[in-house]
Parts: C-alpha cells; sequence; structure tokens
C-alpha cells in the first residue's frame, strides 16, 4: 500500500429531503486522497459528485440537505463531528474549492484582490495590506497579465477563463493540502480549457497539493488524474489507478462510459451515450441502481445492491458481475 | 457612470415636461378655469373678459403653457385663494411637518424591515421567519387609517398617554425648545407608529425576498468556502448584494410614503401638506392644490434620481458601464 | 427543446398539452399552500355575503329609525344602529358591495391598458417602448393620492369618474410586468421558430407570447386588488370617493373621525376596519401563493 492517505472519507451519506421524496444524493461514499495525487471523480450528471465534495467541506445548505452518517477524516479529525470553529479553519485554508459557473462564482460587488486577500487574511492573520500585495502575486501566478490592475477591477470586467485563473489563485492562496475542483472547465471554451487544466497541473507541482478533480469528461480525467472514481447514481461503483481504468475498465457501466467516447481525445462530450436514462435519485430501482441499463444484469442485480469491495489492492468495484466469479470460485 | 448620469436625467426631461403638462390640462379643465375662482358672480361680462385678458386666458394653448411653466420655474404657482397668499408660501408653510414625518417613518421603516427581513431569510421556515412573515403580511394589510383610528382610540381615548391630534402643544408656545422637541416627539409618536410599521413591514417583504434569492447565488457559496464567517458571509457578502434592488424599490416607494404621510396627517390632524390637499380640494383652490402636485411630482422625480446614483454607487457594474 | 417541439408549440399555441400542463401545476401548487385556500374560501363567504345580507336583510341601508339610534350590537342588530338609527349590518355589506366591486373594475380597467401598452412597447421596442416607459414614469411620478383627490373634484365624484381615474393612474406596473416578460420572452428560441414560419406580427403578439405572460398579470392583478381595495377606501375615507348616503367600507370608518364617536360608538367604524384588513389580506395572501405557484424560483 502507498503512503498513509490525507483525506479519508468513509461511508458518507448526505441526503436531501422534499416533498417528492428522499435523495439519497451521496450514499454511503467511501475513498481516500493521498498525498499530492489527483484523484478524478467521473460519473453522469447528477450523480452525487458535487455532493460528495461539498459534504466534504460541510457545505451542504441544511434543510433540505442532511448528513446521514459516516466519517470524513482529515488531519487527524472527523470533519463531520467538528466544531464550527475547526471546520472555518479548514475551509479555504486547508482544504479549498473551485466551482463549475466561473461567471457566478465571484462576488459582482467586490474588487478582484479583496476577494482574494480576504481569504489570506483571516486564515493567515496578515494585514490588510500585507494581504492584497499576496493577492496580486497569486494573480501573476496564475497566469493573468498586468496583475496590478487586474487586481483592481471588478469580477464583471473580466472573461470566463480569467475568473476561473482568479478563483485559482483564491483557491490556493492559502496553500492548502487540498483542492477540490469541481468541473472547473466545463463552463470555458476548448482552447482556455487547455489552459486552465495546464496552469492546475503546474500549480499542483509546485504547491505539492492533492487534487480531487470532479469531471464529466474522460479525456480531461485521462490527463489529469492518477486515480480515477466512478460514480453512479449517489454511490461509488468503481475506483483504480488510471491506467488500469483505461486499459481494462471492469464496471459495466465504466464500460458504458468509455465506449460511450467516440475518440479519448476530444474533450467536453457530455456522458450521455449509454442506453437509457439517469434514474430519478428519488425513486431508485431495487438492488443495483444500474441494471435497468446494465447488459451483464443477472437476477441477483435485481434484488441486492452490491457493495464496493476490494479487488486488488489499487482496486475497487462494485458489481455482482465481479463477485459473483469469486463467489463461484469459492464454493 | 457619467453616462449613466447623463442618461437618467435626459430621460427625467420629458417625464418632467409630461408632469407639467398633464397638471396645467388639469387646471384648464377645472370648473371655471384657472381664473375662475377669481372671477365674481355680480362682475359684468366686460369685467370678466377684462379678467380673463389680464391673465392671458384667451391666448393660444402653447403660449398659455409656457407662460405658466416660465412661472411654474421661478416658484410661481399663482395665489392660493384661500389664504390670500402665494402657493409656493402656502406650501412651505406645511411640506416641513410632512417630511418630517415621511422621513423619520422611512428610517424607522428601514431600520426595522431590513434587519429583520436579513434574519428572517437567513433564518427562513424558523419561528422567527414565520413571525416576520405573519408582521409583515398584516403591516401591508391594514389600511392605516384604520390602524391609526385604533391607535388613537387605544392609546389617547382609552389611555390618555398620547395627544390625540396636532403636532404642538398650544401652551408650550413660549417654553424652551428643547421642551418643545419634546412635546413635538411626544405628538409624533402614534403618526410615526402607524406610518412607520406600514414602511417596516413592506421593507421586510423586500429585504427578504431579496435576501432569498442572493443567498442562493454561487458567490455566496465561494465565499462560505473561503472560511468566512457566517456573519460575514450574510452582512457583507450576500446583503451588499441584496440591498441593490432594495434601493430600486427604495426610489420606487416615495411616492407611497408621501401618500402614506398624507393619510397619517389627515387622521392625527396634524398640519401638513395632506391636511391642506384636503382642504383645498374641498374648497376648490385649484391653484394650490396643482401647486401640491406639481411640487410632490418634482420631490418625487428627484428622490428616483437620488435612488438611481445609489443605485450606481452600489452596484459596480453600473458605475463602470 | 428540439426545434421541432419548438415549431409545433408555435402551431398549436395556447392550447398545447405544455401549457395546459402549466396552468394545472399552478393550480396543484396553489392547493398545496393550506394559508391560501382558507384565505380562498374566507374571501368568498365575503363576497357573498357582500351579494346575499342587503337582499336578505329585513332592513334597507337607507332606512332610519331614530327610536333605534346608536344602539349596540344586539340580536335584531348584529353591529348596532348609527347616529340615524339604520342598520349597520346591512350597511356594512352594502359597502363592502360597493367597494369591492370598484376595486374589481379598476383592476380588470387597469390589467386592459397595462397589458395593451404592455405589449406594444416590449414588442416593438425602440421608439414606441421609450414613448409608453416614459409615459408611465410620468403616472408613476404623481402623489397617487393627491392627484386622484384633484381629479376626482374637477370631474365630480361618481363611481365611473373613480374608476377610470384610479386605472388611469396604476396601469404602468403592469404595462412594465408584461414588457419584461416580452422581452425575456421574445429571446426565446421559438418565437424564431415562429418567424421562420411567417406568422404575422399582431397574430404571434397576442397568441403566441400574451398566455405566458398572463400567469403574471393574475399575480400582479391578485396583489393589485388588495392594493386598490386600499386605495378606494382610503379615497372615500376622506370624503373623495363615493359619498354619503351611499356607505362604503372608508365612509363608514370616516364615522370615527367625530371625537364623539370615537370614544363611543366604537361599532359605527371598527367592523369595516375589519372588513377591509381581512378582505386586503386574503387577497395579499392568494396573491403571494400564486406567485410561488407561477415562479417557483421566487419562493420562500
Ligand atoms: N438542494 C437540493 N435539494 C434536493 N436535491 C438536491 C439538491 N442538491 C442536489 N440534489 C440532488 O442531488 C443529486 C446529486 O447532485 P450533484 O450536484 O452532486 O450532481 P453532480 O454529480 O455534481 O452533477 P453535475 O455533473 O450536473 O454537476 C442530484 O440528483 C440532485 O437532484
Ligand atoms: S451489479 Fe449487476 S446490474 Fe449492477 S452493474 Fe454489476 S452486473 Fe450490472
Ligand atoms: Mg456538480
Amino acid at each position: 500500500m502507498k503512503e498513509k492517505p490525507i483525506l479519508e472519507v468513509k461511508n458518507l451519506k448526505t441526503y436531501f429531503y422534499s416533498d417528492s421524496g428522499t435523495v439519497k444524493a451521496a450514499d454511503d461514499v467511501s475513498f481516500e486522497v493521498y498525498p499530492e495525487e489527483t484523484l478524478g471523480i467521473v460519473g453522469e450528471s447528477g450523480c452525487g459528485k458535487s455532493i460528495t465534495c461539498m459534504s466534504i467541506m460541510q457545505l451542504i445548505e441544511t434543510p433540505p440537505g442532511k448528513y446521514e452518517g459516516g466519517e470524513i477524516i482529515f488531519d487527524g479529525i472527523d470533519i463531520m463531528k467538528a466544531s464550527k470553529k475547526q471546520i472555518m479553519e479548514i475551509r479555504g485554508n486547508k482544504i479549498s474549492m473551485i466551482f463549475q459557473e466561473p461567471m457566478t462564482s465571484l462576488n459582482p460587488v467586490f474588487r478582484v484582490a479583496d476577494q482574494i486577500a480576504e481569504a489570506i487574511m483571516i486564515h493567515q492573520k496578515i494585514s490588510k495590506k500585507e494581504a492584497r500585495e499576496e493577492a496580486v502575486l497569486m494573480l501573476g501566478k496564475v497566469g493573468i497579465p498586468n496583475p496590478e490592475r487586474v487586481a483592481k477591477d471588478y469580477p464583471f470586467s473580466l472573461s470566463g477563463g480569467m475568473r476561473q485563473r482568479v478563483m485559482i489563485a483564491m483557491a490556493l492562496a492559502c496553500k492548502p493540502k487540498i483542492l477540490i475542483a469541481d468541473e472547473p472547465t466545463t463552463a470555458l471554451d476548448v482552447t482556455i480549457q487547455a489552459q486552465v487544466l495546464q496552469l492546475m497541473n503546474d500549480l499542483k507541482k509546485d504547491y505539492k497539493t492533492s487534487v480531487i478533480f470532479i469531471t464529466h469528461d474522460l479525456g480531461v480525467i485521462a490527463e489529469m488524474s492518477d486515480r480515477v472514481m466512478v460514480m453512479y447514481a449517489g454511490k461509488v461503483v468503481e475506483l483504480a489507478d488510471v491506467e488500469e481504468l483505461f486499459t481494462e475498465p471492469m464496471h459495466p457501466y465504466t464500460i458504458g462510459l468509455m465506449k460511450s467516447k467516440p475518440d479519448m481525445k476530444t474533450t467536453g462530450d457530455r456522458l450521455t451515450v449509454i442506453q437509457g436514462n439517469v434514474p430519478n435519485l428519488n425513486q431508485l430501482p431495487t438492488g443495483c441502481a444500474f441494471h435497468p441499463r446494465c447488459p451483464y444484469a443477472m437476477d441477483i442485480c435485481r434484488e441486492k445492491a452490491p457493495d464496493l469491495r476490494d479487488l486488488s489492492s489499487s482496486r475497487k468495484i462494485a458489481c455482482w458481475k465481479e463477485f459473483q466469479e469469486e463467489g463461484m470460485k469459492n464454493e | 457612470m457619467r453616462t449613466y448620469i447623463i442618461r437618467r436625467l435626459a430621460q427625467m426631461v420629458p417625464v418632467f415636461l409630461g408632469i407639467m403638462l398633464i397638471l396645467f390640462l388639469l387646471l384648464q379643465l377645472a370648473p371655471g378655469g384657472p381664473t375662475g375662482m377669481l372671477m365674481d358672480p355680480r362682475m359684468s361680462a366686460e369685467q370678466k373678459q377684462e379678467l380673463a385678458e389680464k391673465y392671458g386666458e384667451n391666448k393660444p394653448f402653447y403660449e398659455k403653457f409656457i407662460s405658466w411653466m416660465a412661472d411654474a420655474a421661478k416658484g410661481n404657482f399663482g395665489n392660493s385663494i384661500t389664504h390670500k397668499k402665494p402657493v409656493v408660501e402656502v406650501i412651505k408653510d406645511f411640506i416641513g411637518n410632512t417630511f418630517l414625518l415621511a422621513i423619520v417613518s422611512l428610517l424607522v421603516g428601514l431600520f426595522i424591515g431590513v434587519p429583520i427581513g436579513i434574519v428572517s431569510a437567513t433564518k427562513q421556515y424558523s419561528a422567527v421567519d414565520y413571525g416576520t412573515t405573519i408582521f409583515s403580511l398584516i403591516g401591508v394589510s391594514l389600511p392605516a387609517f384604520f390602524f391609526g383610528l385604533l391607535l388613537l382610540k387605544i392609546f389617547a381615548v382609552e389611555l390618555p398617554w398620547f395627544p390625540i391630534f396636532g403636532l404642538t402643544n398650544p401652551l408650550l408656545r413660549k417654553a424652551d425648545w428643547i421642551v418643545r422637541a419634546i412635546d413635538k416627539a411626544h405628538h409624533l409618536v402614534l403618526p410615526v407608529t402607524v406610518l412607520g410599521l406600514t414602511q417596516a413591514a413592506s421593507f421586510m417583504r423586500y429585504t427578504r425576498s431579496s435576501m432569498l434569492e442572493v443567498i442562493r447565488q454561487d458567490y455566496v457559496r465561494t465565499a462560505r468556502a473561503k472560511g468566512l464567517r457566517d456573519k460575514v458571509v450574510i452582512y457583507k457578502h450576500a446583503f451588499r448584494n441584496a440591498m441593490i434592488p432594495i434601493i430600486t424599490l427604495l426610489g420606487f416607494s416615495i411616492p407611497g410614503l408621501i401618500s402614506g404621510a398624507l393619510m397619517t396627517e389627515t387622521i392625527f390632524s396634524l398640519p401638513g401638506l395632506g391636511k391642506i390637499s384636503v382642504e383645498a380640494v374641498g374648497q376648490r383652490n385649484y391653484p394650490l392644490i396643482l401647486g401640491i402636485n406639481a411640487m410632490l411630482s418634482i420631490v418625487t422625480l428627484l428622490s428616483a434620481l437620488i435612488a438611481d446614483l445609489l443605485y450606481a454607487t452600489a452596484d459596480p457594474r453600473i458605475r463602470y458601464d | 427543446m428540439t426545434s421541432n417541439t419548438t415549431v409545433s408549440k408555435c402551431l398549436t399555441g395556447r392550447k398545447d398539452k405544455q401549457v395546459e400542463s402549466f396552468w394545472s401545476s399552478i393550480f396543484k401548487q396553489f392547493r398545496k399552500n393550506k394559508l391560501a385556500v382558507v384565505s380562498f374560501y374566507v374571501l368568498l363567504v365575503i363576497i357573498l355575503a357582500c351579494i346575499f345580507v342587503p337582499i336578505f336583510s329585513p332592513y334597507t341601508m337607507e332606512q332610519t329609525n331614530m327610536q333605534e339610534k346608536s344602539l349596540p350590537p344586539s340580536a335584531a342588530h348584529w353591529f348596532g344602529t348609527d347616529d340615524i338609527g339604520r342598520d349597520l349590518f346591512t350597511r356594512l355589506f352594502v359597502g363592502g358591495r360597493i367597494s369591492l366591486g370598484i376595486s374589481l373594475a379598476v383592476v380588470a380597467l387597469e390589467c386592459v391598458i397595462g397589458i395593451l401598452l404592455g405589449t406594444l412597447a416590449g414588442y416593438y421596442g425602440g421608439f414606441v417602448d421609450g414613448l409608453i416607459m416614459r409615459i408611465a414614469d410620468i403616472f408613476l411620478c404623481f402623489p397617487f393620492l393627491i392627484i386622484c383627490i384633484t381629479i376626482v373634484s374637477i370631474f365630480s365624484s361618481g363611481p365611473v369618474t373613480l374608476i377610470v381615474t384610479l386605472a388611469v393612474l396604476s396601469w404602468p406596473s403592469i404595462a412594465r410586468i408584461v414588457r419584461a416578460q416580452i422581452l425575456s420572452l421574445r429571446e426565446l428560441e421559438y418565437m424564431e421558430a415562429c418567424e421562420a414560419l411567417g406568422i404575422s406580427d399582431s397574430r404571434r403578439m397576442f397568441r403566441h407570447l400574451l398566455p405566458n405572460v398572463m400567469a403574471y398579470v393574475i399575480v400582479y392583478a391578485t396583489l393589485g386588488i388588495a392594493g386598490t381595495i386600499l386605495t378606494e377606501t382610503s379615497l372615500s375615507f376622506l370624503g373623495m370617493g363615493i359619498r354619503f348616503p351611499i356607505p362604503t367600507w372608508g365612509n363608514l370608518i370616516q364615522a370615527a373621525r367625530n371625537p364623539a364617536v370615537l370614544d363611543k360608538y366604537w361599532w359605527y367604524w371598527v367592523p369595516s376596519g375589519v372588513a377591509i384588513f381581512l378582505t386586503v389580506m386574503c387577497w395579499n395572501i392568494i396573491g403571494d401563493a400564486l406567485r410561488d405557484a407561477v415562479d417557483p424560483k421566487m419562493k420562500r
């Protein structure tokens, strides 16, 4: 096994309660993040990727959401049980997050530099002036030309790519241990996307940060991550090293995803080509949630949900197809 | 910012002219015309003719309008028939009280309504939120005059804590200014309660819905993700944005505030524009009533301009456009 | 939305299934709001009472009786009698007829003007838009109450003058809402599809845009009725609306401006105050509920 993980998520359950039923947006999700690695998370829209990551940051609105259980161990403390004060010290400081929508993620009424400086000021207890200087420095590091001038700008005068760079500067300003990037490039043009991804890769090495990278895009995943976690309907269905996953996908859903991707190099495709529809999370099918769409579905799949089990030291999977064979061997 | 202000000013000119034109038309349509009240039934036809001539009654319409506008620009709206004084003088005597009542009530409304609206939005579905919703619903549904009369009945008639009418106690006319100030404040308690709570109710509604809208925005989540305390997130990041539509609504609510002040004055018999307007209408004192209309329309127009300026300062997207 | 459904939506217009389910989903949302449903029934009771109490009451609104003047509420006179012995229960509901009737008429007329001008402004834009919106600004700048009493005093104070005055002074808000809606809907792709199909201007405007706009107008009108009742009763409280001896909710309260009445005869004025309050609150609650149903993102 590798070194000690810096983040361990164990059996995380985040549910939403509404008039139309309960949505199990993250249901028994477990995974680890190791120092300086990039963990990619893929899955179709609505499978619970963002909710999982927002739970790590404790950013779920409660109500309508509710943390129904699990542990999130970071730096020796369980974030799920941490005090407000402890969480404030982690957020934006030790774990920070970049969101999907650069156009709306910055506060329209404050200057760019002030928004970055704000985070530095509270976490590093330095003066406003120093924090601002630091902010301008960060703007330079994320490749913004003429950082002194841009520092005084308001977000509305920046392009999407520039705003996402500002978000990255803000997220990295306190040199976090973990950076969560929730589809940071989905909203950007292809060329800008490539630049931002390159930037993230460079900075990640400089800062020795671990990254959790969420995307729809298998091409991006292949480029960015060391390990990949595949999610379906609120559950982790497969977790493997990136080469392993791409050379030999095992879970039928992962296989479907790979097939639906015409060419590894094209980016920007949405993963919706698997036959059938993403189930409504408040009325999931019984057993394995994927069975109505799965070409390998067996009787047991309709009755009992498979749990996530080790297949090898570096690979986990939740599928009866694999365990059935194992089970038969044992008999 | 410059272009924005210039554009707003340019839009205001035709609005101002339109207001004046409509008021002028009303004046012409008033029974007897603008000079009607000056005419004595005993005057001969020639005398009437002469008077009409003197006041330019027989000139063509546009000339009359232009000369009326020119007079109005100099602050001359003619004479108030019953007060035997220029309209402007009469308005000057009474407008202070109306503004006092309106501004104090507006401030009371803002200081009560906005903070409660914020708390109510951040604690959605809590007891505080339900309380606020019910209070503001009652506040916007209770007619001011009925509310005022109820207060009078309870706190002036049954419990003689407050005066029934007026703004000053005539017995204190010669007292120290501080005594008179306290006396005035005492007279204003009930009227300000009526108007201030009505205003507070609508600011609560505005603030609550504006905050609820803003709290859902991505940048509020960003602020929380930075590790800011809840208070900073709400009062700095969220409220700073929620304020923008509230300022716009503030501009729109000025005519309502003025109407409310006039109504409240009437109930509590305060000597203000409301009282003299009602009197003027009763006495068919058209120069005065139209002067008041013109004055208050201009006040409204100016406060809309101020609201626009505040709006532009609050929203950098406009400031730098 | 694929372009196929776009075109079919355009062709079938308001009879489209989607549009129908739009209304029924509004209705369903509305029914979920218990307070609004209760308000609806309270309002129904008030309206029915206004219609039927004057018909079935043993008294008429003018019938005086000096032997029975200023009586407090009793079994014979549920809300007592006034200073010349008229039955106040009967007068309250006659007053309700007038106050409610006038308010409904005002809002109806106001909607007609507002929808027409708002649609023209939103659809044509440019000069037409500028002109209509400046006129709207003019009307929004007048000190509402004073200009009302001025106009009413110049043109006599009959119900027609009152209705027309109030409607003419209030249309700008509806026009603005309609205009804003049309501006945003104009951007929608199905308008482009209509254009491609060559549907004429006016048909396009009225058949395809208005159903969407109607929902917002209904919300505004419901809340507008609440506001108009307050205005109408304020005017008649000032003696500027419908005048004595015809009772209205506003002029019944006027009695309390007499200190003696305020001191001794609460039943002269409290019932109509409560009636106005209840009615206005019901309209407000229903309007809020409709707004939440039409535009769920506005909800709390
Ligand atoms: N506030 C909420 N109330 C109810 N359900 C919610 C709420 N937020 C999220 N959900 C549900 O949780 C599920 C997971 O949402 P999540 O945002 O994590 O999806 P995602 O995998 O990030 O999708 P995407 O790729 O579109 O971002 C969704 O099906 C959504 O319906
Ligand atoms: S458990 Fe069964 S249905 Fe689910 S993915 Fe595996 S084979 Fe398919
Ligand atoms: Mg997401």
